[in-house]
């Protein structure tokens, strides 16, 4: 482990620190969280846990959320393309759908057309088919308007709704 | 018979106002003093009939209730029967003998409810604020205007602005140009600041409630009972917490003082404790907005102890004539004062528009998500008035136009 790697012990020490209550200091807790790389964004997810709306899940989520902005601020690009990836390789781990959506929702605001592939394989899914299609509609352009129209064909029902107005959204920009 | 020829009621309602049909109209005098003429008097229906219900429709004059709507039955008085009792907005928009939908819902069915009205000719009443996020402000704006229908916002204290003499000569003065450069004047627009919860596990859904259609175009996410029902404002899928919810009130009537009906602003400067959690409402300071010309307006919430307080070198809180030179005196003299808001009752009777009309609102609307936006981000965030964008910053700008869960969207 290198130093800048969080352990749990160090995240709930950065817990009882959040919300920041100035900006210099949120730029400290945002500067520590990136700084913990991949291994931080993966620690986070699993620490939001799989119960939705669980008491001890919020300060994780709120963390996790710091550092999606964080991390997308402007000119943050090499910072953000490490948490959108770690988080877009979370799609695909043995997670609730409830941390799944959550974990799409942050893609919403911090994924790039990269990332679209790993969100459209949520397509298929009952539940995960909404939250991954407006993550793809926000993240736009020529990916994501092929991954949906690809998906759609597969789809039937509310998904087959979902996917086509994203098709539509997409083709009118 | 083509669509511009059919006689609706609104149709009706304007040509007699004009005098054009006067021989259909039982006059006032023939029914005796305090009596309204059938002909004068505006139907209207509530939408999202919960605890807000019709509060805000007076403004409608003589009017007559014939319908309410609600997707939560308790909410209608007894089992929905499409008649007076609906739990689907659409099918009440049918109703021909329908002029007024009063739209008091959950903030983010705001936008899809008053452009379906408008599309369907149904004058509107909506709750403040006008909508969730800024690109639905921009389409029912758009929506009114093709429409040509009313529009009024569920907030009134710009009609007290525009009959005050310092204000009005403040919107004077912005109005007409005769000081273009306003850096040193700032506003202030106090909103409340109460927040969400960050713990909402899944419930079951009350049996009288269709979740589904309460949601409408929001992301899905398990029913808690804090979600809906008037705490439904503490949580961003919804709203956006007191600063939209009461920050409209005090922003609404200074965007008329400074003549800014038809601007946003430039910049937003928060001050905030950060992160907000991704679900909940949390507490704020202050936000800095900032206009072209250089006027600040700041809004302030006051339930962030310990913040830091908001600074500027700014002195002048408005402009009067004592502010321009003699040149500028006599011109301001000579100009003359606003035409007089018209009341909503009064718009739709005159098919013109009132004063807390769609294209204020929704910049009233801007201002404030701008400044919840700058606030969730915890940084400065820059906006193009014109094209309805965050500059320079694609994450802040991606809360500019949210996608809507299907089937609903803009």
């Amino acid at each position: 482990m290198n130093k800048t790697e969080k352990t749990p012990d160090d995240l709930a020490a950065l817990f009882k620190k959040l919300p920041a209550q100035d900006y210099a200091q949120a730029g400290e807790i945002g500067k520590t969280l990136v700084a913990g790389g991949a291994n931080t964004v993966r620690l986070l997810v699993s620490l939001v846990g799989d119960e939705f709306g669980a008491a001890d899940g919020a300060k994780p989520k709120e963390a996790l959320h710091a550092l999606v902005i964080y991390a997308s601020r402007p000119g943050a690009g090499a910072e953000r393309k490490v948490v959108a990836e770690t988080l877009s390789k979370e799609l695909a781990a043995e997670h609730s759908e409830e941390l799944k959506a959550f974990v799409t929702r942050q893609l919403q605001l911090c994924g790039r057309e990269e990332d679209v592939p790993s969100i459209a394989r949520l397509l298929g899914s009952d539940r995960l088919c909404e939250p991954a299609t407006q993550a793809i509609v926000a993240i736009g352009g020529k990916a994501a308007r092929q991954a949906l129209q690809e998906a759609l064909p597969q789809s039937a029902d509310q998904r087959k709704v979902t996917i086509s107005q994203a098709v539509d959204l997409l083709s009118a920009r | 018979m083509s669509q511009t020829h059919k006689p609706t009621r609104r149709r009706f309602l304007q040509t007699t106002a004009a005098g054009t049909a006067a021989f259909t109209i039982v006059p006032r005098h023939v029914l005796g003093r305090g009596q309204t003429p059938p002909s004068e008097t505006l139907t209207y229906a509530v939408v999202g009939n919960g605890r807000r219900k019709d509060a805000g429709i007076g403004c409608a004059g003589a009017r007559k209730k014939i319908a309410v709507c609600d997707v939560d039955t308790k909410h209608i008085g007894g089992e929905p029967d499409n008649k007076t009792r609906y739990t689907d907005f659409r099918r009440l928009l049918e109703r021909q003998d329908l002029d007024v939908v009063c739209i008091a819902t959950p903030p983010h069915w705001h936008a899809l409810v008053c452009i379906a009205a408008a599309q369907a000719g149904k004058h509107i009443f909506c709750e403040k604020p006008m909508t969730k996020f800024i690109a639905e402000g921009r389409s029912v704006a758009d929506a009114v205007n093709k429409a040509g229908v009313a529009f009024q916002i569920g907030t009134f204290h710009r009609y007290g602005n525009a009959k005050n003499k310092s204000h009005v000569e403040n919107h004077k003065i912005i109005k007409h140009g005769l000081m273009k450069d306003l850096s040193g004047i700032v506003a202030y627009a106090g909103a409340r600041n109460r927040t969400g919860r960050t713990d909402l596990t899944e419930q079951q859904v009350p049996s009288s409630l269709d979740y589904d259609m309460w949601l409408g175009p929001a992301p899905y996410k398990p029913y808690n009972s804090a979600r809906v029902h008037y705490s439904n404002r503490f949580y961003w899928d919804y709203e956006g917490g007191d600063l939209t919810n009461f920050g409209a009130h005090s922003y609404d009537p200074f965007q008329w003082s400074f003549a800014k009906d038809d601007t946003s602003p430039v910049r937003a400067v928060p001050s905030a404790p950060w992160p907000q959690h991704p679900d909940a409402v949390g507490q704020y300071g202050w936000v800095e907005l900032t206009y072209a010309d250089g006027l600040k307006v700041v809004v302030t919430g006051g339930g962030w102890k310990g913040g830091p307080k908001y600074e500027t070198s700014a002195q002048r809180r408005m402009l009067g004539a004592a502010d321009l030179d003699d040149a500028g005196r006599q011109k301001l003299a000579e100009l003359p004062d606003p035409e007089p808001m018209l009341s909503f009752g009064d718009a739709v009777r005159q098919g013109k528009q009132s004063g807390g009309h769609a294209e204020s609102s929704h910049r009233v609307c801007t201002a404030l998500h701008l400044a919840n936006i700058a606030i969730r981000m915890g940084r400065t965030i820059h906006f193009d008035p014109v094209k309805e964008q965050i500059t320079g910053d694609e994450q802040a700008n991606r809360l500019v136009n949210i996608p809507m869960r299907a089937p609903w969207h803009l």
